[in-house]
């Protein structure tokens, strides 16, 4: 038998530690890496991340050790499917977060490499922007619009072909 | 959002279509429209180009033009689908003709042209005009269909310019497909000129004899020297036109619809030894003859693993003679076969290690119990009309047996009764199953010829269960949808 796994300590950029099971740690590469190096008795400290958002990467690691647990146990197909339904309604809630925070959480993915959790984030973003016009996104994530008036004109002219 | 770094904003981008990747990105401000116009931008690696409104004015490629100018460097694959040749015949005939300046990284050109009355067409013998491969060094697949891919006759010289430039370019991939019936005689010897080519797929080539092509020349010389052929598709041919003893190195063949020349395969088919794919559609072979042939040549190739049948005439003659699947043949495909020709290959039975089976059910209502049910992972039952499905107890006494099947494909028939029908059926078979859910996936297929959006998808090694080749020279595409990895690699 396994004995109790093991847990590793990681600090946040403002001093908040969190204890968690080195396999939910080391989904994140970054974190993989770094105990790799040091051992996993070395608390970690993570300087890039504040604790809410690193509490957010950790809560979908673990979410994502215990999905992919899950699969590895299922004895049937159709379970697939159904476990693919119940980690799809957690995500959902989990980005129900401000947009502040969702960049934050993107930015954390980033540089923790947690591929699974970049790609949600970014795919949550596209969701935010498809189906805007330019001003429609610009005013939704508070962008600027920077161009001269003809230099929006040679733009919209250049790209023209695709609105048609 | 404007403090992410680039390569971020990069992958949330690519997740937007096309048209606000063209249209709205590079309008929202300064920082976008950079990232948009740097020549390694990740979001326009592949352009889709179409036009198929009936309009008479010229323009619309004129402005793709101007847009590649900025954007053009980043393009790797470019499809345009028009069914006006006129607009591309009036920009390329424009001198000089800068896309392939703007298009420096191109690999992959493919041009869908469609109806033709009246219209200058997009020839083929056009495309050596352009210059496009003192451009495009990376070009190295050119696909052409619909009308795209008409090859004029009196091209002829064009034709061979164009194609001489092809045969410098190593691993080279020309497909011309779905060519209009009654356009002039394609030159199929001039293929001899593209000795570098390792796929080719001319399937809906029609050669009329006494028109540009005597009947002797229909057998196209050009193909024997193709040696480092992989891979060759031929379709709609009047006579059987290969010669395949030097074609040593073929590993796919596709021979399809060859109408009254020929009735039998030739016969240094055999010399195929490293043939892995065969597939032959909409042929009558009436003599017995032909048939033993077969028979025998298929027993000879023993690199055979997928066989595919469709559309054949299981004549009288057929049923006199001893018929065997190959042992080797671990995937096997037989639909459509006309309904007095109804086939069930019942040596099969006992086959000791098919994997793969595809059977249409409209002619075929049986699925007789047997070994080879267990070693199946992906059976297809094709055309079925719910009723009988329901009726048939055979299918119900073998599915238990395939025991180590993981995807039963159900496809709905022309005759179905629509999708309820098939529901009650697809729910009737699971609750006739032994012990309730089975452990294989029901997956369900609205007709091919019909439905255009799939609505099951076999993704990753999954896909590397579905062997057979979608070449139904009218209705295919739809399976190349449902099975896209598949698809990557279709002629």
């Amino acid at each position: 038998m396994a004995g109790k796994a093991v847990e590793v300590k990681l600090y946040s950029c403002d001093g908040e530690d969190f204890r968690v099971p080195s396999t939910v740690a080391s989904r994140s590469e970054t974190v993989k890496n770094m105990l790799e190096d040091t051992g996993e008795e070395d608390a970690v400290p993570l300087p890039n991340v504040h604790g809410r958002t690193l509490s957010l990467v950790l809560d979908f690691c673990k979410r994502l050790v215990q999905y992919e647990k899950d699969l590895q146990d299922i004895t049937e197909d159709f379970q697939h499917g159904q476990l693919d339904d119940e980690f799809n309604a957690w995500k959902q809630d989990f980005l129900d977060i401000d947009q502040a925070v969702l960049y934050e959480l993107i930015m954390a993915a980033n540089f923790l490499n947690v591929a699974e959790l970049l790609d949600l984030c970014c795919k949550e973003v596209a969701r935010l922007i498809k189906g805007k016009s330019p001003e429609e996104i610009r005013a939704y994530f508070h962008i600027k619009n920077d161009f001269t008036p003809q230099e929006e004109e040679e733009v919209r002219r250049e790209n023209q072909w695709a609105f048609e | 959002m404007q403090e992410l770094p680039s390569e971020i904003l990069y992958h949330v981008l690519g997740q937007l279509d096309q048209r606000s990747r063209m249209a709205v990105i590079p309008l929202v401000c300064r920082k976008w429209r950079a990232l948009a116009e740097r020549p390694d931008c990740p979001l326009y690696e592949t352009l889709r180009v179409y036009d198929n409104v009936h309009r008479q004015e010229i323009g619309h490629f004129t402005k793709v033009l101007s847009w590649t100018r900025r954007h053009g460097a980043a393009v790797l694959h470019l499809h345009i689908s028009t069914n006006d040749g006129r607009q591309l015949f009036a920009l390329y005939s424009a001198e000089p003709f800068p896309l392939w300046e703007n298009l420096p990284n191109l690999m992959t050109l493919s041009i869908t042209s469609g109806i033709r009355h009246g219209i200058i067409n997009f020839d083929v013998h056009d495309l050596q005009h352009l210059h496009w491969a003192d451009h495009c060094k990376n070009l190295r697949h050119i696909i052409l269909s619909g009308n795209a891919g008409y090859l004029p006759a009196h091209h002829i010289d064009q034709l061979l310019n164009f194609l001489a430039k092809l045969a410098r370019l190593e691993g080279f991939h020309l497909s011309i497909s779905n060519v209009g019936a009654q356009v002039a005689a394609p030159q199929l010897e001039v293929v001899a000129h593209l000795t570098q080519l390792s796929q080719l797929c001319l399937p809906c080539l029609d050669i009329v004899p006494g028109n540009h092509l005597s009947t002797s020349t229909a057998n196209p010389q050009g193909l024997e020297r193709l040696t480092g052929l992989t891979q060759l598709a031929l379709g709609q041919l009047n006579t059987m036109p290969v010669s395949l003893a030097a074609l040593q190195s073929l590993r796919q063949l596709m021979l399809g619809h060859i109408m009254n020349g020929c009735h039998e395969l030739p016969a240094d088919l055999r010399r195929c030894t490293q043939l892995s794919y065969l597939q032959l559609s909409d042929w009558s072979m009436p003599a017995e003859r032909a048939w033993q042939n077969l028979s025998a040549t298929l027993q000879t190739l023993a690199s055979l693993r997928c066989l595919v049948l469709k559309g054949m005439s299981f004549s009288p003659a057929f049923h006199r003679i001893h018929w065997r699947i190959p042992r080797q043949v671990t995937a096997l495909s037989i639909t459509q076969s006309s309904k007095s020709g109804a086939y069930f290959p019942h040596d099969l039975v006992n086959h000791p290690s098919l994997e793969s089976l595809e059977l249409s059910l409209d002619t075929l209502d049986t699925l007789p119990t047997g070994r080879y049910l267990s070693t199946l992972q992906l059976l297809s039952l094709r055309d079925i009309a719910a009723d009988n499905f329901l009726a048939g107890t055979s299918i119900r006494n073998a599915l238990p047996q395939a025991t180590a099947l993981r995807y039963l494909l159900l496809e709905e028939g022309r005759k179905g009764k629509g999708n309820i029908a098939f529901q009650e059926a697809e729910a009737g078979l699971r609750a006739r199953m032994a012990d309730g859910d089975p452990a294989y996936r029901i997956m369900r297929m609205p007709h091919c010829v019909n439905q255009q959006d799939p609505h099951i998808e076999l993704q990753g090694t999954d896909a590397c269960l579905w062997p057979f080749r979608d070449f139904d020279w009218e209705a295919r595409g739809m399976r190349s949808r449902i099975f896209r990895t598949c698809a990557d690699e279709d002629l």
